[in-house]
């Protein structure tokens, strides 16, 4: 089941050369790490580029997404079992 | 030199991208389609939901009944294209004639440059390696001498499979192949051919070609061709102008309710318009296609003189086309669409028509910067205000895009 959030939400990641790996993130006051990145991919808002990460923690799947010109984290989606 | 092409065709592609996405749906049957809560179908199924009889362009209830434990997962149009963005970016890298064949197939002629990834196979692999890598998503490749037979090849193998079809073997792979494997060889000649005791290329060969000419034309002759494992066609780098542009929409109900059927109509005019703006087209020819809940199709064209980008005129046309039809059913969906496209036509003559370029100049610069459908014909609304209200046939708790409110209820030209 899908579930549309639509949330800010903070982000820890760290940002390499190629690639942004996302550590955790926090959401309603609970911290939710991150076990890994399973899909990535770029989307277009009109001019700007909204970069999309699929992220489980072993549990659950959240679609979040980076705006570079707002530097903004916002929460998605949430896939549940 | 010898001519090499190869063929990529993404293993169940929405399917794959969704349980690349969440892992807890590998090795489930999966179903990615619209809203369920609508009249849709099966946009992509996984292998294991394949496995089931599962197939595109299935009716949920009738996938659902095949297979009952399958995952319904709405798509997600934006993730795929996107995707396929950065699988065909990859490609590249391998030659420059790459044709983008559909969102996820694309045909590469690898003639000048297989000898520098160590030959046919090690060149397949490199590719399905690179895209795994990048994307997580496996593929099936083809390499053969042309177009169809690197297709072909693909269709044997897969998914997750790679196969190379030499010259030498194309009379003997061709002489048992069922015609059903054959590219451009639907359901409707197949059956046909069926019909006349024709199921193998084989036996299309034995016939003849003049056979298939005399009694089909040209289209004999490319189906005895094909038959033969014959194709010229080049690997098409640069896309080449569109001989249409067209948006159909499977309506989410089927219905007789003329003010919303309007409605659909006038935005899926404003879509086609919308996209011969980026390509300054006029057009002539504006053909309406129209299925009914029986699945008839009916399709009218009809061509005018020359008519700018202006999604009201497509629809003003379009409208009186659609008036031409006898309807005695529900319709299921419709479709739009303008040929005879041309950029050699003199631009607006009269003030209102060069204010109403300009308008949708500004608009389109507007949703350029600021995404898709920040502005809008109010007349869109329209299309949820006529709405009949959907019958729930299922519980889902998800609901992709949600309807906006309306505070006037906008009226059609």
């Amino acid at each position: 089941m899908i579930t549309e959030i639509g949330e800010p939400v903070k982000v820890a990641a760290i940002f390499t050369p190629d690639k942004v790996k996302i550590c955790w993130f926090i959401w309603k006051g609970r911290r939710i790490q991150v076990e890994k990145t399973t899909f990535f991919w770029k989307t277009k808002e009109g001019e700007k580029t909204i970069h999309h990460f699929a992220l489980s923690t072993g549990q659950e799947v959240f679609e979040i997404s980076f705006c570079p010109e707002q530097l903004s984290w916002l929460l998605e989606k949430i896939h549940l079992e | 030199m010898e001519r090499v092409i190869l063929h990529v065709d993404m293993d169940a592609y929405f399917a794959s991208v969704e349980q690349q996405i969440n892992p807890f749906l590998r090795g489930k049957p999966v179903i990615v389609c619209g809203n369920p809560q609508t009249k849709t179908v099966v946009a992509s199924a996984s292998y294991e939901a394949k496995r089931q009889g599962v197939r595109s362009g299935m009716s949920i209830p009738q996938a659902l009944s095949l297979c009952p434990e399958a995952v319904l997962v709405p798509g997600n149009p934006i993730c795929y294209a996107e995707t396929s963005r950065t699988i065909f970016s990859l490609l590249t890298s391998f030659s420059e004639e790459v044709e983008i064949y559909s969102i996820d197939e694309a045909f590469l002629d690898v003639s000048s440059t297989v000898h520098l990834f160590g030959g046919k196979e090690s060149l397949g692999l490199q590719i399905k390696k690179t895209i795994l890598k990048k994307t997580g998503l496996s593929c099936s490749v083809g390499i053969a001498p042309n177009k169809l037979l690197a297709k072909i090849a693909v269709s044997l193998v897969k998914p997750d499979g790679l196969r190379i079809i030499e010259e030498k073997e194309i009379p003997e792979l061709m002489l048992n192949l069922p015609i059903e494997e054959v590219p451009g060889i639907g359901p409707r000649l197949a059956s046909l051919l069926s019909d006349w005791g024709i199921t193998t290329c084989g036996q299309i060969q034995k016939l003849g070609e003049e056979f298939f000419v005399t009694r089909f034309g040209l289209r004999g002759k490319i189906l005895y061709q094909a038959a033969c494992g014959l194709d010229q066609s080049p690997v098409i780098k640069t896309p080449a102008q569109p001989k249409s542009i067209g948006h159909s929409y499977t309506l989410p109900f089927n219905t007789n309710d003329m003010e919303y059927i309007r409605a659909v109509i006038f935005r899926l005019s404003e879509q086609v318009a919308s996209r011969m703006r980026q390509s300054s087209f006029y057009g002539r020819v504006v053909t309406v296609c129209v299925r009914l809940d029986d699945f008839t199709t009916f399709t009218r064209q009809k061509k005018f003189l020359p008519f700018p980008p202006d999604g009201h005129r497509i629809y003003t046309l379009a409208w009186q086309i659609f008036h031409s039809f006898s309807l005695n059913r529900k319709v299921r969906m419709l479709g739009i669409s303008v040929s005879e496209l041309s950029r050699d036509i003199p631009g607006p003559l009269f003030p209102e028509e060069k204010s109403r370029e300009n308008l949708f100049q500004a608009i389109d610069r507007l949703n350029g910067r600021l995404g898709a459908n920040t502005v809008f014909p109010a007349t869109f609304l329209l299309e949820k205000t006529v709405q009949p209200p959907v019958p729930k046939t299922h519980s889902f708790q998800f609901w992709r895009f949600k309807p906006s409110g309306q505070t006037k209820t906008p009226t059609l030209p």
